[in-house]
């Protein structure tokens, strides 16, 4: 099935891509042929007295539709790595390759490009513009390239309505809830299809039910785009939620 | 259910944000507007300024155009239809009509008021008739009575409070003489200069306003204006129908620079065709023939002539109504007469002609006329060099004294006239008169009448000796000259049958010579219409009296002026002889036998265009050049930008700390964008489309502001800051251009300033800004550190060296060290006290506990705020404390001792500096001012160059420095002097106007004058060798600056020695300006007036220079005054920020606070944290400034001594402070009402 897909999207996507009129409906998923591959990662700061070194040889290898959950106790540096996966960091060692290229290769502006196209993230802290309605909040990351184009609004208006809050795409953060919030924000990173979607805590703030309703949404929706998943969590049961469980543990990714 | 998404664009964004943090917004807009009002008021001043300017030209010119004020007077219907055919260049058409008038500036009026008289001087009176009511506008013409009678005046309105007169009074004016022999030679009159037109009745008072304020100086200051009957005025100066200026008026009138078709007086300049006679010159003929005829002067009598007489001369001859043709006058003349074979002559009065013996230095061989011929090239080489020194040297250098005394051989023939003519003069044939070889004949040599001849009994070869008065006064004085001249030859004289009678002139029955020609000799008033040498009326004593015998009646009688003495032109016209600043020429003679009458005198006319400008016979643009003066004045904007300079500063730093206080609660915003993918520019650019909205509409409202704040500063202007301006005069006006240009300077600097803020945001790192940190606060520390520290460090030693810099500097090196100095030690002391809040200094203090503690740890908490806000504070209080120093108080340096100041409004002749002239003047009065110095200066009267005047000047007063003034300097040493910003001579600084100069590009006139002039009113010549140059009365004239004074009395005039002044002004004589210095006990009201009543007729009127000082000072202490408050304004902007940014801190540590109630903190004692955190930053802002400001102004303390005026500065700094703490107050106060439970859910 993949390598049929794959012979299509070869024949395809040329022609899509001189005429981004069809990219609306023949798009394949960007995750088409996501691969991530982290090598022996490494994080130190550097503090005026020492060195801390956070990671350390840190390995991951993760296809297109994967779904990776990180645990490990606070502070052991589980953020730090999705940060640099997310290229919100960068590592001190080692590499990270997305589609086979280190975006940490890019320029500044490149790099924005690639984390608005290629990265999706969720954050313990939703981070919703309070002056902006949940459907304008999703379609924030249209604006960084330009304006928000039809097929992006019908995608956002999909998206809404995915994560339950279609009745409610006029509100304003201040007038959802905290999961209702979440899910506005998981709505938001899966805009732009990304080959790799990020979530830090994603249920950290959240009660059982809205954790239950946060993580069907995160396993499921990217899923379907074929994104890639990473969830760093505290919590065990979204943990196990994922396929692949790792941990981290004296500095580097070990299996649970 | 998919719902439906509205349309998303990046305006949306900004829309969304601009609605969602409107409160933010509204603060940010606040301090936006701030910035633009300051700006917009000061370009809304500038406009007013500019057009109450214009007002005030437009509306005391009423319609008048142009103006011709001639120096003589000259006849009215000269003007007749001058106008015809003449429209302005104007899409008007305005026709132009003429008024001739007569307008005497510098006249006097008294009023008797209870008994007194109160006088006024430098009164304007124009005397007009119908002409000006009919052409004057209808609308100034309606404060006027329908006609003006005789004896009837009407005067403005600040004339008659001044002279305390309502409608009906009487009043008496005193105005100048018309001009006649210069007062300056022996035979000008010294002794009247004003004429006196009394019981003149107050029939209207004007207002100052309109045509009341006629005025055609620059200046802003009201005049004091009469307007009398021309009638009457012609009357009492006795010029018949004459008058000596023209008002133009346009129905049309301009209304402002360019309006007006420049080529309007240049098309009246060339209709108007003055005749000789209005240069102040005549053209007669005199001739005489034998037997049949007598003497004739005129052409009719000249045209009965019988064939067959013979004639005995024949010419006709220029003479000018002052005696003397100016060399200007006289070279123009010749340029057409000489084709005539017209000759110069100069002819003077002897006191007395007696024969002596020589001395041996008399019979000198080089002196032989045959050597002189031989070496005549030579001589005329240096002839040239001998006048180019003249006017250096001047016309004190006197002859060469002789020692010893020559041996009288005959009687003293007193009172004879002496000329000198050219000897190719073919009619006078003196060169055939020569009785003896040029080997005998020395010079300077003469040919004398056979009457002399035979009283003196004096033959070829031998020597008379004549004195005469120097042709100048010296002091006022006559000073005698006795020279002796070698007799070449005896020229023949005829005794006439019958002698000369008043009305008919003498009979001859032998055929009398051409020297027989009482003609040669000018006609003087008081002389040649007497019918006794004892009857001459002149200037001087006649103490030769007793030496008048009845022979010498008798040759009055049959001769009259006719001269005893011929000399050669060429000596006799020297300086060293009879010419002098005044001219070398008393008449041009041209032989009648090959000319008409009526062509030369039209060759005359033409010649005499190229000098009708020296004679003010030129109509000049009057408004337009107004309207130019109006416009090119103090750049008010500019100066009250610079004034509210601060106040700008405060209101961007008020608007990059709260930009930075919203900015800072949408960190984490900026930091999700940028994970999305938001590059730094579309974050920067979304953000800055937001806030240029939000700068748009605050400049929008700052233009309203701006317009209220500039109403208030007119306000001040006219009330607190009347200083600054002189005269109430303003009124509210804008232009658009100045609110648009307001508006967009306010957008971009606004905008800049928050451009220049967010360079740290595009630095931080996305994940910085996700987690909501401070981008000030995110840097690598150790380096910045000590990058700043180093800053630091190098400004205070620049600082350092700048005040030692200072030391001994005056004026604007001073300030420049001062400023220089004060703003790097107010740099390096917030550098350092940055990086002492960043090193945590702050945060180790709260080790040592209480609530001075805990304050001290919260200004740590946030280093950038902290430290903007002390720079915000200290700026302000440091141009608060300093500029205080700069406010000066009259002294005694500023009027160099002279503690009276005297103006007249007619030239006083005599030196009323020397006791014995003041005895003869006032009498026993004098007695009072025993003890009282008095210099006179010469004065050319112009317009006010000092800074009480805001139209630009183009022909300041010029006054002529007299070597006396240094004089009284070296005779007392000990007495106050001058204070000198800069000279050539620190010794004797006022000597450095001795150096030579003529006044051309290449020699120019050393100058000295008051630094503020040259600095801000003519706008040059500020440092010593600086050429000022000047269009004075149509000619440029170059000078240059050998000193500058300081702070002076002398403010706002040009000062040239004496010397260079007669150069300059020739025609100039008498001095206007006095100044006075009081004996050590005498009282100066006492002086003032003795001086007043005993030279009231000239209008002297002796002012305290102190309040002359106070007044000129003023406008720069107003100044400092304005920015002092404008500076405090500021300072309050400041605190007021200051008081936001701490109420941001309440808000930001709302759990923080609430956490300290749930503690057990009562809210007191929680405002009273929260404001001593905020009086520790203001008064370390008001500290540091305060410190910076009184190192800076060491230079100062240490030259001139502990003389700070503190007082002002501190109260307002206290004043700031208090108002500082209480906002601070009430707004903690209000912030912490919130109750525990909803801070902690904050939390």
């Amino acid at each position: 099935m993949g390598a049929v897909l794959n012979n299509l999207a070869n024949r395809v996507v040329p022609v899509v891509s001189s005429r981004p009129e069809f990219l609306s409906v023949l798009r394949v998923p960007g995750s088409l042929m996501s691969k991530l591959v982290v090598h022996n990662l490494s994080k130190q700061f550097q503090s005026t007295a020492e060195t801390l070194h956070v990671l350390e040889g840190v390995e991951l290898e993760m296809q297109a539709s994967d779904n990776v959950s990180i645990v490990g106790p606070s502070g052991c540096g589980k953020s730090t790595l999705l940060y640099i996966l997310g290229t919100l960091d960068n590592p001190t060692g080692g590499t990270v390759e997305l589609d086979g290229s280190n975006p940490f290769k890019l320029s500044a502006k490149q790099l924005a490009t690639f984390r608005n196209h290629s990265i999706g993230f969720i954050f313990q802290d939703h981070h919703l513009l309070p002056q902006l309605s949940v459907a304008e909040n999703v379609l924030l990351p249209a604006l960084a390239q330009g304006n928000a184009n039809d097929e992006l609004r019908e995608r956002a208006a999909q998206l809404i309505a995915d994560v339950g809050l279609a009745e409610r795409s006029r509100h304003l953060p201040s007038e959802l809830s905290g999961g209702e919030r979440q899910r506005v924000a998981v709505a938001r990173a899966l805009l732009n299809r990304p080959k790799l979607l990020l979530a830090d805590e994603p249920t950290g703030n959240l009660d059982a039910d809205n954790t239950q309703r946060i993580a069907e949404l995160l396993f499921a929706l990217p899923s379907r785009d074929e994104t890639m998943l990473v969830v760093v969590t505290h919590s065990e049961w979204l943990a196990s939620q994922a396929k692949k469980q790792l941990q981290l543990k004296d500095r580097c990714l070990q299996p649970v | 259910m998919k719902p439906a998404v509205p349309m998303f664009t990046q305006w949306s964004l900004v829309r969304r944000s601009l609605s969602f943090f409107w409160r933010t917004h509204a603060t940010l807009a606040l301090g936006i507007a701030v910035a633009t009002a300051v700006i917009v008021g000061a370009l809304v001043v500038g406009d007013s300024v500019r057009s109450s300017l214009r007002g005030l030209v437009l509306n005391r010119l009423a319609n008048i155009e142009c103006l011709l004020q001639a120096r003589t007077f000259f006849g009215a219907q000269r003007l007749d239809g001058i106008t015809n055919g003449i429209t302005a260049g104007g899409p008007d058409d305005a026709q132009a009509a003429v008024a001739p008038v007569i307008y005497l500036p510098n006249s006097t009026i008294e009023s008797l008021h209870a008994r007194k008289t109160l006088r006024a001087s430098g009164v304007q009176v124009t005397a007009v008739d119908e002409r000006f009511f009919k052409h004057l506008a209808a609308d100034a013409a309606l404060d006027f009575p329908a006609e003006l009678l005789e004896d009837q005046v009407v005067i403005n309105a600040g004339l008659a409070t001044e002279l305390r007169v309502t409608v009906g009074d009487e009043v008496t004016l005193r105005v100048g003489q018309p001009k006649g022999v210069p007062a300056d030679n022996p035979l000008g009159r010294r002794d009247e200069s004003s004429k006196s037109i009394p019981r003149q009745k107050v029939v209207a008072i004007l207002p100052d306003r309109g045509i009341g304020g006629l005025s055609f100086l620059s200046g802003q200051s009201v005049p004091k204006n009469v307007f009398a009957s021309l009638e009457t005025v012609q009357d009492v100066l006795e010029v018949n129908a004459q008058v000596n200026a023209a008002f133009v008026f346009s129905d049309h009138p301009s209304q402002a620079v360019g309006d007006s078709d420049a080529s309007w007086c240049d098309e009246l300049n060339q209709q108007l065709r003055p005749n000789i006679e209005d240069y102040g010159l005549k053209l007669e003929r005199h001739r005489r023939e034998f037997p049949n005829e007598n003497e004739t002067s005129d052409q009719d009598s000249a045209s009965n002539a019988s064939a067959a007489s013979d004639m005995v001369y024949d010419y006709y001859q220029v003479s000018s109504d002052e005696l003397i043709l100016d060399e200007e006058t006289s070279a123009a003349l010749m340029s057409v007469l000489q084709a005539h074979r017209a000759t110069r002559q100069i002819t003077y009065l002897a006191n007395s002609i007696r024969k002596v013996s020589p001395l041996a230095a008399d019979v000198n061989p080089a002196r032989t006329l045959a050597s002189i011929r031989a070496a005549e090239a030579l001589r005329r080489e240096r002839r040239r060099m001998e006048i180019s020194v003249e006017f250096t040297v001047g016309a004190s250098l006197g002859l060469d004294s002789e020692p010893e005394t020559r041996m009288p051989l005959s009687r003293e023939v007193p009172y004879s006239i002496v000329v000198g003519v050219e000897e190719e003069s073919s009619e006078l044939g003196l060169p055939s008169h020569v009785a003896i070889s040029d080997e005998e004949i020395y010079s300077p040599y003469c040919w004398i009448n056979s009457w002399l001849a035979e009283q003196i009994s004096a033959e070829p070869g031998d020597w008379i000796e004549v004195k005469y008065f120097q042709p100048e006064t010296v002091d006022g004085k006559t000073v005698e000259e006795t020279v002796v001249l070698n007799v070449a030859g005896i020229v023949p004289l005829t005794e006439p049958a019958r002698g000369y009678q008043r009305s008919r002139p003498a009979i001859y029955d032998k055929p009398p010579s051409v020297f027989n020609d009482p003609n040669l000799t000018s006609s003087v008033p008081g002389v040649t219409d007497q019918d006794s040498i004892s009857n001459w009326d002149l200037p001087f004593e006649l103490k030769l009296k007793d030496l008048i015998l009845p022979v010498d009646d008798v040759y009055w009688n049959n001769h009259r002026l006719t001269p005893k003495i011929f000399m050669p032109y060429r000596t006799a016209s020297s300086t060293r002889w009879f010419g002098s600043r005044f001219g070398r020429t008393t008449a041009i003679r041209i032989p009648a036998a090959s000319v008409d009458e009526n062509s030369i005198r039209e060759e005359m006319e033409e010649a005499l265009l190229a000098t009708r400008g020296s004679h003010g016979l030129v109509f000049r643009p009057i408004r337009q050049q107004q309207l130019k003066a109006a416009s090119g004045t103090t750049p008010f904007d500019m100066l009250f930008l610079s004034l509210s300079f601060f106040v700008i500063v405060a209101a961007l730093l008020l608007v990059v700390l709260l930009f930075k206080l919203g900015i800072q609660k949408r960190t984490s915003q900026l930091g999700m964008l940028a994970a999305h993918g938001f590059t730094t520019q579309r974050i920067r650019g979304t953000l800055l489309r937001e806030l240029a909205l939000v700068a748009i509409l605050g400049a929008g409202l700052g233009v309203l502001l701006g317009l209220g704040y500039a109403k208030l500063m007119i306000v001040g202007l006219e009330s607190w800051w009347i200083g600054a301006i002189s005269e109430r005069f303003l009124s509210f006006h804008y232009a658009w251009q100045s609110l648009l240009i307001g508006a967009v300077a306010g957008v971009l600097a606004s905008l800049l300033a928050i451009t220049l803020s967010l360079r740290k945001l595009s630095s931080a790192s996305p994940l910085s800004l996700l987690r909501g940190e401070d981008p000030d606060a995110m840097r690598t520390r150790r380096k910045r550190n000590h990058v700043s520290l180093w800053l630091a460090g190098l400004g205070a030693l620049g600082a350092m060296a700048l005040i030692f810099a200072g030391l001994g500097q005056t004026g604007m090196a001073r300030a420049g060290s001062f400023f220089g100095s004060g703003m790097l030690l107010l740099a390096s002391a917030l550098i350092a006290v940055r990086q002492w809040i960043e090193a945590g200094a702050f945060r180790s203090n709260a080790r040592s506990g209480g609530l001075l503690a805990l304050a001290w740890r919260a200004i740590g908490r946030n280093p950038s705020r902290s430290a903007l806000s002390l720079g915000l504070l200290s700026v302000a209080s440091f141009l608060i404390a300093s500029m205080g120093v700069f406010r000066v108080s009259p002294s005694a340096s500023g009027y160099g001792g002279f503690n009276l100041l005297g103006e007249s409004a007619q030239p006083i002749y005599q030196n009323i500096g020397i006791a014995s002239v003041r005895s003869e003047v006032i009498g026993q009065e004098a007695g009072k001012l025993a003890a009282t110095s008095i210099v006179p200066l010469r004065t050319r009267r112009g317009e006010d160059a000092s800074c009480n005047n805001l139209f630009q000047v183009s022909e300041p007063t010029i006054l002529g420095i007299p070597d006396l003034l240094q004089q009284v300097y070296d005779l007392a040493p000990g007495t106050a002097r001058f204070s000198w910003a800069a000279t050539e001579n620190p010794d004797r600084p006022w000597t450095s106007l001795d150096g030579r100069g003529r006044g051309t590009k290449d020699d120019p006139i050393p100058v000295i004058i008051d630094q503020n002039t040259a600095a801000w009113s003519l706008k040059q010549g500020a440092s010593l060798g600086a050429i000022v140059q000047l269009d004075i009365a149509g000619q440029t004239i170059y000078f240059r600056t050998v000193g500058l004074l300081s702070n002076s009395v002398l403010q706002g005039k040009l000062m040239i020695s004496e010397r260079h002044f007669q150069y300059l002004f020739p025609k100039i004589s008498g001095y206007n300006t006095f100044l006075i210095r009081t004996g050590q006990f005498q009282s100066i009201d006492m002086v003032s007036e003795v001086l007043e009543n005993g030279w009231g007729d000239v209008g002297l009127d002796v002012t305290s220079s102190a309040q002359v000082l106070q007044r000129m000072l003023g406008v720069q202490n107003t100044y400092i005054t304005a920015f002092q408050a404008l500076g405090a304004l500021g300072l309050l902007l400041g605190t007021f920020g200051l008081v936001a940014v701490q109420l941001r801190n309440v808000v930001e540590r709302r759990s923080e606070l609430a956490l300290m109630q749930a503690m057990g903190f009562s809210r007191d004692r929680l405002s009273q944290l929260l404001t001593l955190e905020t009086a520790l930053l203001l008064v370390g802002g008001l500290l540091i400034g305060v410190l910076c400001a009184t190192v800076a102004l060491v230079p100062y303390v240490i030259e001139t001594g502990p003389q700070l005026s503190v007082l002002s500065p501190l109260a307002m700094l206290a004043g700031v402070l208090v108002v500082g703490l209480l906002a601070a107050a009430i707004a903690v106060r209000s912030a912490t009402r919130h109750p525990v439970l909803q801070g902690l859910r904050a939390e």
